[in-house]
């Protein structure tokens, strides 16, 4: 038990007195991906920067692709337009999609935000309950299988703004589990 | 014959009382296992509490007075933090618990009392996590154990990976996440509820500012709306059940990519899209009658009138 230090104190005001969201500039990506460089064969717990770093790049990728989305929006209508068929796949981002380029560049964010945390959770997966593991791949498989459902449908209506914005949120209630995952205290 | 009825009709009692006999030696061998931890401090009414707790049940409790108070019995071999005695008034507290083992973690629990107006940020693994009449910011998690928010806390966060999440009061600023865990809510002003498989179950008070969304899981929304109201509830396949009341003067804007629309509170029929699939809905409404919009992929989205 102990009492905050002063700085502790003076650091909660100005966190209390900060925006709830924000979104970083761009040019702050190059030193973000050069911070997120693999690091092995240290302890979760001694990495916490690495996980802020990973925080980081979930919110800069979020908001870049929020931006994209909402930008592609206003410049479709919104009304809801069945696709011919939507049928489920699962494509990589890395294949060459058909979709519009700012969909495929608001894909590849999302990939790289999910891959980091990815990567995070899969050093941690040892130190983890089993049943937490089960639960967080079931989670993921199913919004795996969501992306992958409104992606095929997105490859064949691209203009669909509606289909965009759910494609969109999949993807970050996906990143929001990964996220989670990743910052679980050990044997928990 | 005698006999043999005698060792039949006495045989099943020995049973049951061995077994009985093994039961209270295994009870008791847990409580040995257990290990007693109290400890309080004075503190300002606003304190910040920070507590991580491997226990099976977490018990936060706003109270009037100016002292945190924590007690309880959590797994033997488990390393305790809770500090020494305090002089003057704590503006932070730091309670550390960490259980040896998973299965550890899993016993005891623990009871903490805290001025109501408390900033308390409480991370737990499997813990049933309650808290009561706290008033100043709540931010919770847990993986697999509940959380049920007794009050209306100024500022709430409770994440829980497949344990339920129950809120049944109306903080000013809410936010609720969850994978597998089902979510149960009455509304607020500003909130926000999401999940990957668990339904959400939101009635029984009033909305203002509420976004719920899911991938798979049912959302329900039955709150009454303020004035000027917006509400958003997106799927990608799970239904969405809407109730509003007939002479609710609420704009509507609904849609899906294959799914359903069905409107049982009004007599406006959802169109169908353009290539005959997905469906559309829109109602126009008065300016402060609050706005609600839906987005569904292929779940079925239905509203209906009490």
């Amino acid at each position: 038990m102990s009492e905050h230090p002063s700085s502790d104190d003076r650091l909660d005001e100005l966190t209390a007195a900060l925006p709830r969201e924000i979104a970083p500039p761009p040019e702050l990506w190059g030193s973000i991906r050069a911070e997120l460089t693999p690091r092995r064969g240290r302890a979760w717990w001694a990495s916490g920067w690495r996980l802020a770093a990973a925080g980081l790049v979930v919110a800069v990728s979020s908001s870049l692709a929020t931006i994209t989305v909402m930008r592609l929006r206003e410049r479709a209508p919104m009304v809801a337009s069945a696709p011919r068929a939507a049928v489920p796949a699962t494509p990589r981002a890395t294949e060459a999609p058909p979709l519009p380029a700012q969909l495929v560049s608001t894909e590849q964010q999302y990939v790289r935000s999910v891959e980091a945390l990815r990567r995070k959770l899969d050093e941690r997966r040892d130190s983890l309950a089993p049943s937490t593991v089960a639960t967080v791949e079931r989670s993921l498989r199913i919004a795996d299988s969501a992306i992958a459902e409104a992606r095929a449908a997105l490859e064949r209506d691209p203009s669909n703004a509606v289909l965009a914005a759910l494609f969109a949120s999949n993807y970050e209630r996906k990143i929001d589990v990964l996220r989670r995952a990743a910052e679980l205290a050990p044997r928990t | 014959m005698i006999r043999f009825a005698t060792r039949r009709r006495y045989l099943p009692s020995a049973r049951v009382a061995l077994a009985a006999l093994l039961a209270l030696a295994t009870h008791a061998g847990a409580l040995q296992a257990q290990r007693k931890v109290w400890a309080a401090y004075p503190a300002t009414p606003e304190v910040s509490v920070r507590l991580f707790a491997s226990v099976g049940a977490v018990h936060v409790i706003g109270w009037d007075r100016d002292s945190v108070e924590v007690s309880g019995a959590v797994a033997s071999g488990s390393k305790v933090a809770l500090g020494g005695p305090q002089t003057s008034a704590a503006r932070g507290l730091k309670l550390f618990i960490e259980a040896p083992t998973e299965q550890a973690g899993r016993e005891g629990s623990l009871t903490m009392h805290v001025p109501r107006r408390a900033r308390v940020w409480l991370k737990t693994g499997s813990a049933d996590v309650t808290v009561t009449d706290v008033t100043g910011g709540l931010d919770v998690n847990v993986v697999g154990g509940s959380i049920s928010v007794h009050g209306s806390p100024r500022e709430l966060r409770a994440e829980s990976m497949d344990g339920s999440v129950t809120i049944d009061g109306a903080p000013e600023w809410m936010r609720v996440k969850t994978a597998t865990g089902d979510i149960t809510l009455r509304g607020g002003e500003d909130v926000g509820a999401s999940t990957i498989s668990g339904t959400i179950d939101a009635r029984g008070g009033e909305a203002d500012h509420l976004k719920l969304e899911s991938t798979t899981g049912t959302i329900r929304f039955a709150l009454t709306l303020a004035r000027g109201a917006t509400v958003e509830m997106e799927t990608h396949s799970g239904p969405i059940e809407i109730q509003l009341p007939r002479k609710s003067a609420a704009e509507i804007d609904a849609a899906t990519v294959t799914g359903q629309i069905e409107n049982g509170w009004s007599g406006i029929k959802p169109e169908v899209g353009r290539e005959g699939r997905g469906m559309t809905l829109t109602t126009s409404g008065g300016q402060l009658g609050g706005r609600i919009t839906v987005r569904s992929f292929k779940g079925k989205i239905m509203f209906k009138a009490p």
